[in-house]
């Protein structure tokens, strides 16, 4: 069921899925979307990049296992809460994820899934297209409920016309070298946005 | 290709000049995908050096990155240099082919690439174009498969193309024709750990998780500290043990799973980053 009182996103959040996206855009790609629902709004607090190749079983299962042991240090009332996707053909349909969607849907009620809309970043505008799950199936979330204030959407423009996109690091990237922290603790250090907090 | 050896090469671009030429070289080379960097280093480069034998392969080389980018400019300007110093190329009519699918005009490129394969019908590159053509337009990949078998009806040991067709079929969910492909990539290159690694996840995907185990152990095998395949090995043994816990239980899978962990414990022991102490939180529960 969708939240009564919209979706509302950190601008870390935000910005870490975008930049991610962006530095796989020929690639199909994945990532999860972390938080919590408070009081009547359901509340996006992080994401976590996954997978710039094919996303598959073993590796989505691990890196869904690693996302809740993460929760659980941090925030015991966070958890999976949905995810984001985009293709290299730039449609904006959920259909290549839905089958990932239903799982995080069983294990979380009120998950929801967004998908990259690339034309609405130049208008420094919300990129996402969201899918809530309503009584088992996926609607589409009208953009008047999602909330996310205009610093983070230039900031997050200014972040990737400085190409810092190439510093994310994702889930498939640290399987490849361990050294890589797929948490991107320091990849907003010393922006502007790292101050900044969720409305 | 050394570990650290691009990253560094990425770092030393810029300061341009030869640098950047290297760092251009070696995307090459290695087909590294990164449009962003060729476009900010090749452009660069095309405006203020004397490129000598460079100059046309990095022109091709922006150009590509720039029609990917819809950076239409350097796109126009690489493309009319190249055809005014290579008028009847294939190779420059292939680039024209691309420029049309950058505007959109399917047809147009359609029409580019079937004249160059009826005057050169072993052009592969161009069948792979009107493949990749399919690939771009939304909704078209039931045709990209499909050209794709033909394509593979008479290209029948080009491993890259099976590796396209199994990627595809993973995006539309036949797991077991993806599987097929994979196994074609194996009988290609037995021992490349990518191909062993994604066949043993798609073998996991459809249920076999018996030999899913084998392939993720034997690329534990050839790569001891790989972090797929040991990871791969702990959820098959986990899941193993979820379908027949008599079995699991018995010495010989406990010892496998235990060493498995140690593995794992031992490459996270290294890192301090909090993903490291997440996994280390994580194989303190896997072992039963």
């Amino acid at each position: 069921m969708a939240p009564p009182g919209g979706y509302a996103f950190h601008p870390q959040a935000y910005a870490k899925a975008v930049l991610h996206l962006c530095k796989h855009s020929s690639s199909s790609v994945l990532g999860l979307f972390l938080g919590h629902a408070d009081g009547r709004v359901m509340k996006v607090l992080e994401a976590i990049p996954l997978f710039h190749t094919h996303a598959l079983g073993p590796m989505l299962k691990v890196a869904c296992m690693l996302a809740e042991e993460h929760c659980k240090s941090t925030d015991a009332t966070m958890e999976i809460v949905g995810i984001y996707h985009a293709t290299a053909s730039g449609s904006t349909e959920m259909t290549p994820v839905k089958a990932i969607a239903d799982k995080i849907a069983a294990n979380f009620a009120a998950a929801s899934v967004w998908t990259l809309d690339a034309s609405k970043l130049p208008e420094k505008q919300f990129a996402f297209k969201g899918m809530g799950r309503v009584k088992d199936e996926w609607k589409a979330v009208g953009g008047d409920i999602v909330n996310l204030n205009s610093e983070a959407l230039s900031e997050t423009s200014r972040l990737i016309g400085e190409m810092r996109f190439l510093d994310v690091v994702d889930f498939d990237d640290h399987l490849a070298d361990g050294s890589k922290s797929w948490l991107n603790e320091t990849l907003f250090t010393g922006e502007k946005i790292e101050k900044m907090r969720i409305d | 290709m050394e570990p650290g050896e691009y990253d560094a090469l990425v770092a030393q671009a810029q300061t341009g000049g030869s640098a950047a030429v290297e760092l251009l070289q070696f995307m090459r080379t290695h087909k590294i995908h990164q449009p962003e960097l060729v476009l900010q280093h090749g452009s660069k480069l095309l405006r203020n050096q004397w490129l000598g034998n460079e100059l046309f392969v990095v022109m091709e080389q922006v150009f590509l990155a720039a029609a990917e980018l819809g950076c239409d400019d350097w796109r126009d300007y690489c493309l009319k240099e190249l055809t005014r110093n290579f008028p009847s190329s294939l190779r420059v009519e292939r680039l024209k082919g691309i420029e049309k699918e950058c505007q959109g005009e399917w047809k147009e490129a359609e029409k580019i690439y079937q004249k160059i394969l009826s005057t050169k019908p072993e052009d592969t590159l161009a069948h792979k174009r009107l493949i990749a053509m399919y690939k771009q337009q939304s909704g078209k990949v039931p045709e990209a498969i499909e050209s794709i078998n033909k394509y593979l009806e008479t290209f029948s040991t080009d491993s890259e193309v099976w590796h396209e067709l199994g990627e595809l079929y993973i995006e539309v969910g036949h797991l077991q024709r993806a599987a097929f492909c994979f196994e074609e990539l194996i009988v290609h290159n037995p021992r490349s750990m990518y191909t062993i690694l994604t066949y043993a996840e798609l073998l996991y995907s459809t249920g076999d998780f018996e030999a899913s185990r084998k392939y993720f152990s034997m690329a534990s095998y050839l790569d001891e500290t790989n972090l797929r395949a040991l990871w791969g090995l702990a959820t098959c043994n986990m899941a193993l043990a979820e379908k027949d816990k008599a079995r699991e239980k018995t010495k010989q899978f406990q010892e496998l799973q235990k060493f498995t962990v140690q593995r794992l414990r031992s490459a996270y022991n290294r890192q301090g980053n909090a993903a490291g102490k997440a996994a280390l939180k994580l194989l303190s529960t896997m072992t039963w």
